[in-house]
């Protein structure tokens, strides 16, 4: 069990001054969640190590040339995150991480999940 | 922070034109502006901006083919006849034919048509310096026909797609600008693409450049510069909703009330190096925010961020942004009670929407996206309760704050609503005491945005006297602003900005004329005299003691402008979905 920000945000935690919003959440998975995994980035674009990681931005809508959600991960160590409640459709996630200046990388492969 | 719009009776003429070639190069940030720790703000553009911004003078105007009328059309010498309504443009608002549309009564020919500019402009140094530059202006424009000056101007010159006028002793008349007339031989070959110049800068224009060197100058210290009213996003949160309905650079004025065209913000962001603010109407659907993005991620330099912000001042109710987002939110959540914040909520939901359209358009230029936060400086709920959005449930949805947010954005204004003082030093003694509350509102705001871990930076900021009926209150707030003592108030503001925490503080504003709508320039006019520097207004050396002796002070400012490729991780791999 874990604290986070609400039933239909479990993965994203950060330490809240209000408790009023802070949630419980179960961690049995729903047909409507996705649950997106990564390995993350040990090297600079130049190829050169990589050690000011920050945090991600995950990408996702219906559109794979245009997603019109992100969600901030502002945890370094994560390597997963679930997105609960989707609508029915096909999502489509793409990931980048973002270092300790605020730089940036390219976005990962689009992955997709249908939800009936 | 209310600014009560200067409203003249709408002069005349023509407008002008000419689609001028945008510059394809960006300058890289300055040394002067990377390490600032300011910025400002831009004001409206229109005939009588105390900016002067643009190398073609008639871009000030508000000619556009959907704002015919503000054509001034005279039949003789009756003066105007308020038919503009009915002047016949093509595209970009130029006059195809002198002959009334056929909704006017009168179908008879207009004598002539034609608009004002440099009107009503005050006078430099405090009012003792001139009002615009003396000497020979040059119109330049494509097609057949005449045209003629009034006002100020007299004509020195004329041939075809070139005349000279003079202007000896500048005043608040300004010039008006005639065509008396147009596609003589009836082929379509009407007078359009005008340009007016001083003499001085006609090649400059005609190698492509679009804006007043000295006002490129005067803006060259400054990290950010926000074009929250060029865009015309301001008391009114703007009023645009579709790509199509936005300004041209090809419209014939710039000044209308739908604002400057994007691309010209975009372009004097590059011109001076600075990152660029930009505002987007409370009526704009999601292909409007797409396409701003696209086109700023398209022209804005790639050293340079892009701050967006959704609308202006929406936790503000005198503004109908803010019951917009009232009556919007109640439709989102129609049982969320009434205990709720609809109006906040549905804000908040707005702008993690931008931001999420944004930072995806962008791509992996995404961190030079800023995603502003606005809020109220007095109240630090204003921003948590956007920033949770909690009636935004869903699925990726609250809160707000997670999709991307990089600051939040307050005003501290210093001297709003102060009682009458008598004189200058019991006026003094009460801005130094309001002082020290803006400073205690800064610290609120700390401790409020702790738990977000987000900066907080200001929109708008500086001293806020308004005497809106004039009379000796004016004139003491006048002479306030002129006063080395605002200087010192000025610095003590920033300074306590500075140890609060507060980051770029980007101040109310660049140059306004000051009247009983408020002394809101840094200067009073674009030829204020500026160097030396002591010579100069009291609250412009403020702004260019502290950029000079305060190099930006957060974590990471320096050389953030653009970001350096080795410090720039690879992307993630590997990535699956289940």
């Amino acid at each position: 069990m874990r604290l986070c920000l609400t039933a239909d945000f479990c993965g994203y935690c950060i330490a809240l001054a209000s408790l009023a919003i802070l949630n419980a959440c179960d961690s049995h998975p729903s047909p409507s969640d996705a649950t997106l995994t990564w390995i993350s980035p040990a090297k600079t674009i130049d190829g050169a190590p990589f050690r000011e990681l920050a945090g991600y931005y995950i990408y996702y809508g219906d559109d794979p040339t245009l997603m019109t959600h992100a969600v901030q991960l502002r945890d370094p160590t994560s390597t997963t995150f679930t997105i609960r409640k989707l609508g029915s459709g096909t999502h489509y996630f793409r990931l980048a991480a973002y270092s300790t200046s605020g730089a940036q990388s390219g976005l990962s492969q689009a992955v997709s999940k249908t939800i009936p | 922070m209310h600014r009560y719009k200067f409203s003249l009776s709408l002069a005349v003429l023509i407008g002008v034109a000419l689609a001028p070639f945008l510059s394809s190069g960006a300058l890289a940030a300055t040394t002067a502006n990377s390490q600032s720790g300011l910025g400002v703000n831009l004001q409206n553009v229109n005939y009588y901006t105390q900016e002067q911004p643009f190398l073609n003078i008639l871009k000030t105007t508000p000619l556009t083919k959907s704002n015919v009328q503000s054509y001034q059309t005279l039949r003789g010498y009756t003066g105007n006849t308020h038919e503009g309504a009915y002047v016949q443009t093509d595209a970009n608002g130029y006059p195809t034919t002198l002959t009334p549309s056929s909704g006017d009564p009168n179908p008879a020919p207009f004598t002539s048509v034609g608009v004002l500019f440099l009107a009503s402009l005050g006078q430099s140094n405090a009012g003792t310096g001139t009002t615009y530059p003396a000497g020979q202006y040059v119109v330049l424009y494509d097609g057949q026909g005449t045209l003629s000056v009034s006002g100020d101007a007299k004509l020195v010159s004329s041939s075809s797609g070139r005349d000279v006028f003079s202007v000896a002793s500048p005043s608040a008349a300004g010039v008006g600008l005639w065509i008396t007339s147009t596609d003589p031989n009836k082929t379509g070959n009407y007078i359009r693409n005008i340009r007016v110049v001083q003499a001085a800068y006609e090649s400059l224009l005609n190698a492509g450049s679009i804006f007043n060197p000295t006002f490129l100058s005067v803006l060259q210290n400054f990290r950010v510069l926000r074009g929250m009213q060029w865009l015309e996003i301001d008391n009114d949160g703007g009023v645009l909703t579709n790509w199509s309905q936005r300004p041209q650079l090809t419209d014939a004025g710039w000044g209308g009330p739908t604002g400057t065209p994007i691309e010209a913000l975009l372009e004097l962001c590059n011109a001076t190096g600075a990152d660029c603010w930009l505002n987007i109407p409370h009526t704009a659907n999601n292909d409007y925010i797409t396409q701003m993005a696209t086109l700023a991620h398209t022209l804005l330099g790639t050293s340079q961020k892009a701050y967006v912000e959704f609308s202006n001042e929406v936790w503000n109710g005198t503004f109908p942004q803010a019951g917009y987002a009232t009556a919007q939110g109640k439709l989102t959540w129609p049982n969320a009670g009434s205990a709720a914040d609809y109006g906040l909520n549905w804000y908040g939901m707005k702008a993690a929407q931008t931001c999420d359209i944004w930072k995806s358009v962008w791509g992996s230029d995404a961190s030079r996206v800023v995603c502003v936060m606005g809020a109220q400086a007095a109240v630090a709920w204003t921003a948590t309760q956007a920033l949770e959005c909690s009636l935004w449930t869903g699925a990726g949805n609250a809160p707000c704050s997670a999709h991307g947010i990089g600051a939040v954005a307050i005003a501290p204004y210093f001297g709003y609503g102060e009682a009458q003082a008598a004189d200058l030093n019991t006026l003094f003694t009460n801005i130094n005491t309001n002082l020290a509350s803006v400073s205690a509102w800064e610290a609120s705001y700390k401790a409020a945005l702790a738990p977000f871990k987000l900066p907080y930076i200001a929109y708008e900021g500086g001293q806020s006297l308004v005497a809106i009926s004039g009379g000796p209150a004016q004139a003491l707030y006048i002479a306030a602003n002129r006063d080395p003592r605002m200087a010192a108030a000025y610095a003590t503001a920033f300074n306590d900005w500075k140890n609060n925490g507060g980051q770029t503080y980007v101040a109310y504003a660049d140059i306004a004329k000051p009247s009983n709508f408020g002394e809101w320039g840094a200067l009073e006019s674009l030829w204020d005299t500026v160097k030396p520097l002591s010579s100069a207004p009291p609250k412009w050396q403020a702004l260019q003691n502290f950029i000079s002796t305060n190099t930006c002070w957060w974590s990471g400012c320096v050389g953030a402008i653009g970001t350096s490729s080795t410090a720039t991780p690879a992307a993630p791999t590997n990535l699956t979905v289940k």
